[in-house]
């Protein structure tokens, strides 16, 4: 059974559509990658899957249960977390602290603070504690622990946000262009982590423009072009694809 | 740690001995006042220092935790867990009701409609005579006392007894909100302003999070109005003032947000300026008015800010 | 009758709210500033108008546009000195508004150290005139008022939508950036806007003040008034600003006769907290800019 499937969406901004009859499956330890031009819909669709925007029709089912439209912030408890397009970390907060937002799911604020008065442990805070050390070790942050997030050059930065999406201990892990804005020795390196996070039994939906990095790594992609799954299959036999290559390299080129 | 246990040490002795030090009424008075202005800071500060939204209402919960506990104290002659806790409670039920429609407002909305709630408020003990006594007040609240068994262990009778009371009061509201600061619950309050999206994405309930900082901090004010309430035996409409709303934002703004000293830090400014500047005679609310506008204009992180600002450049010169 | 009593009068006090607002919500909408220390432009503007009228025995109508202006300059002088330099400081978004919260405190402490904590009358020759037109009792005063009410407000539209000042205010209003790409003087243009703002809340004063009595503290109950208006139509938006101040006079009269007077004050803000817990962003406003 699918981890995730969505089925049927389609998503209208006005009369126009964004998003046209979508249905996509993300089958479990797998690499899914969602490819396609700009504007073809795929940030749409990662908003779909994360409630922010609603569907006209269709659903989306997370480990068989139906999720349309319910908010980020409890999809995270169920097991699903996921990251921005553009760098998104909590810049003045040290990198500690941003995985210890992270893994808020494990806290329990308020027992928290009421263990923090009577000076006792928390056992929840152990727990997520425990999950950040995890994380800092496996993402090779431990170094920049106690540095503030923006004091952190660009690659270590989007490493912290996919840390932060791990801190949460996801099954499933939607990822907007995560290699966006690196170069090819950084690229190497994420390529390598999303592997070791798959060998993690940790599912990845990814959207990404980096054909090297899709084809290394991928075990299925879709492809998106204006809104619509014109192929899918797995990376290196879709890029072979005339529609695919045409939507990517312009009509003009292979006329 | 045992820092920190130095500085309570010395804190709790220095609190103790002060009434045998300023043996002028007047001067306790104003450390009275200090205390409870310290108590409303740092319950505004949970609401503005962290959550980011500026509130112009929190003399509302103030009023209504002085009316609230008043009443109670009639009822209970002046039992102060009861009053105290017991305006917390009311104060805060007040601010989910106003905090429901209002906590989904941003920026400006947020902080004028706070400040109609408040004028709302007002009207509302002006009027209802038969619960407020209308604009003539409630004369004559019992005074505060500790009740076991039917029969008073302690009560509170003049300046240096209520500086006792307001002062663990203002204690315990500050370590409460030093314990906020310090868990998940201030990590929270402060990555809500940060970076909104992200603070949703790792799973935080924005709304829940706001309403929770919006309770407590109406409950802080709700202990300073009824300990403010037996302090002084008499209450008006006035305790719903909207220069007192302007005040508490200024003591928590010239003290720094977000920090849970900066508000003490300001409650004392804004509480002592007016009355060092009693030279100035009509000109004091003038000077204190361009000492406002100064600190806004060139601290804008408050003093507790510029005092680190400045320790950093004198540090870098050292180095 | 006291239907049409209550229509009128509630129309009439309406349109005074609409002119204590178009200043308020012409600096938020271009100015993006909430300006606090509204209701002390318009306490100044009629303590101005006094000293034309009682030391310089010009009339009463010079003294509305003598205050109009002296206050107008009164304002760019604060908008250059205070409140556009901390605007350019990107840190704290606040940092305008507090400012604006600090000047109610000097405008006012200024005005009770020149002028004393005592009432004065600012004398009009429509002052306690009353006006009948069917069996209804208005007075020459207010109908004045609301004469320069409708003067403003169809004066101020003509300036956005007519001319190029308007255009550039209001590309201003949409977007600071672009406009500034376009060429505009950004701090010009909210300068003129806070001149006018601050100009309007005068013309305010002086229209409103001959029916009561002026003294320091009178700016207060203008600012809450004006604050309700812009918030019940839609911060930043002109016609919003006439639409919620006829809301605003209207639910009062009927307020006060159908349910209350004591509570009249209290109406503005208990329609307002209804309204915004259906439309966030006021009756006809734009969606809300933090800011």
């Amino acid at each position: 059974m699918a981890l995730l499937k969505i089925e049927d969406v389609t998503v209208a901004f006005g009369g126009l559509l964004a998003l046209e009859k979508i249905n996509i499956n993300v089958n479990p330890g797998t690499i899914t990658a969602l490819i396609g031009p700009n504007g073809a819909g795929k940030t749409t669709l990662l908003n779909v899957i994360t409630g922010s925007v609603r569907p006209r029709t269709g659903k989306i089912l997370f480990e068989g249960k139906e999720i349309t439209g319910i908010p980020a912030y409890t999809l995270v408890g169920m097991g699903l977390t996921r990251t921005f397009q553009l760098t998104n970390v909590f810049p003045n907060l040290t990198v500690l602290d941003n995985l210890m937002l992270g893994s808020y799911v494990f806290c329990r604020p308020w027992k928290e603070l009421l263990n923090d008065i009577f000076a006792r442990r928390d056992p929840a805070l152990a727990a997520a504690r425990a999950s950040v050390d995890e994380v800092l070790e496996f993402t090779g942050l431990l170094p920049y622990r106690d540095l503030k997030a923006r004091q952190l050059p660009y690659g270590q930065q989007r490493l912290l946000e996919l840390g932060i999406a791990l801190a949460a201990k996801p099954r499933l892990l939607l990822l907007d262009e995560p290699a966006a804005g690196m170069n090819e020795e950084e690229t190497k390196a994420l390529a390598g982590l999303l592997g070791r996070i798959r060998a993690n039994k940790v599912t990845i939906l990814l959207v990404e423009h980096n054909m090297r990095l899709i084809t290394n790594i991928c075990d299925d992609a879709y492809v998106l072009v204006h809104g619509r799954n014109i192929t899918a299959g797995p990376p290196r036999q879709i890029l072979q694809d005339p529609q695919v290559i045409e939507a990517y390299l312009g009509r003009r080129k292979h006329a | 740690m045992s820092k920190g246990v130095i500085g309570w040490a010395v804190a709790l002795i220095a609190a103790a001995a002060l009434p045998f030090v300023l043996t002028n009424n007047y001067y306790l008075h104003l450390m009275i006042m200090i205390a409870i202005n310290s108590m409303l800071a740092l319950g505004l500060n949970l609401i503005l220092g962290f959550v980011g939204d500026k509130s112009l209402g929190h003399a509302s919960f103030f009023g209504i935790g002085a009316y609230a506990g008043a009443l109670i104290a009639f009822a209970t002659n002046g039992n102060v867990v009861y009053t105290t806790i017991g305006a917390a409670v009311i104060a805060g039920v007040a601010s989910i009701a106003i905090g429901y429609p209002v906590l989904k407002l941003r920026g400006p909305y947020f902080a004028i409609v706070t400040l109609g709630f408040c004028l709302i408020m007002q009207l509302v003990a002006s009027n209802w005579v038969e619960l407020t006594g209308g604009p003539m007040g409630l004369p004559g609240i019992p005074s505060a006392k500790l009740i076991a068994g039917g029969t008073t262990i302690l009560e509170g009778v003049d300046e240096q007894d209520y500086w006792y009371i307001t002062f663990a009061g203002a204690a315990l509201l500050y370590l409460l909100s030093r314990s906020i600061e310090r868990t998940s619950l201030g990590r929270i309050l402060t990555a809500l302003k940060e970076n909104y999206n992200l603070s949703e994405a790792v799973g935080i309930n924005p709304f829940h999070i706001k309403m929770a900082a919006f309770v407590i901090g109406a409950a802080f004010a709700g202990v300073a109005g009824s300990l403010y309430a037996h302090y002084t035996g008499f209450i008006s409409p006035k305790v719903f003032d909207t220069l007192l709303n302007v005040n508490i934002v200024t003591m928590v703004i010239i003290g720094g947000e977000a920090t849970s000293s900066g508000p003490v830090l300001g409650a004392m400014v804004v509480t002592l300026l007016p009355e060092a500047l009693r030279f100035a005679e009509g000109f004091r609310l003038l000077i204190f008015g361009v000492i406002l506008l100064a600190v806004i204009m060139f601290a804008p992180k408050g003093l507790l800010g510029l005092v680190t600002t400045l320790r950093s450049k004198i540090r870098k010169e050292a180095a | 009758m006291l239907l049409f009593q209550t229509i009128s009068s509630g129309i009439v006090n309406g349109m005074i709210y609409v002119l204590l607002a178009l200043g308020l919500t012409l600096t938020f909408g271009i100015g993006r500033v909430i300006n606090f220390a509204h209701g002390e432009f318009y306490m100044l503007g009629a303590f101005a108008a006094y000293l034309v009228i009682a030391h310089l025995h010009l009339p009463y109508i010079v003294a509305l546009f003598a205050a109009a202006v002296i206050i107008g300059i009164i304002g760019v002088v604060t908008n250059r000195l205070l409140i556009l330099p901390v605007q350019r400081k990107e840190s704290s978004i606040w940092a305008p508004f507090l400012v604006t919260l600090a000047l109610m405190t000097i405008f006012q402490s200024l005005a009770l150290v020149a002028f004393g904590p005592d009432p004065y009358l600012l004398p009009s020759p429509f002052a306690n005139k009353p006006f009948n037109i069917g069996g209804i009792n208005l007075s020459q005063q207010d109908l004045f008022a609301v004469f320069i009410s409708l003067f403003f407000s169809g004066m101020l539209i003509l300036l956005l939508k007519r001319t190029n000042l308007g255009l550039a205010m209001r590309a201003v209003a949409r977007d600071t950036d672009a406009a500034c790409l376009m060429g505009i003087n950004i701090q010009a243009i909210k300068s003129v806007t806070f001149a006018l703002g601050t100009g309007m809340a005068a013309v305010a004063g002086v229209l409103l003040i001959p029916q009561a009595v002026l003294d320091p503290y009178v700016g207060r109950m203008a600012l809450l008034k004006g604050l309700a208006v812009v918030i019940l139509g839609g911060l930043g938006d002109v016609y919003g600003a006439i639409l919620g101040g006829l809301l605003l006079g209207l639910a009062e009269a009927f307020g006060s006769v159908y349910i209350s007077v004591a509570y009249k004050d209290a109406i503005g803000y208990l329609l307002m907290i209804i309204v915004l817990l259906f439309r966030p962003q006021g009756i006809i406003g734009q969606k809300t800019r933090q800011g």
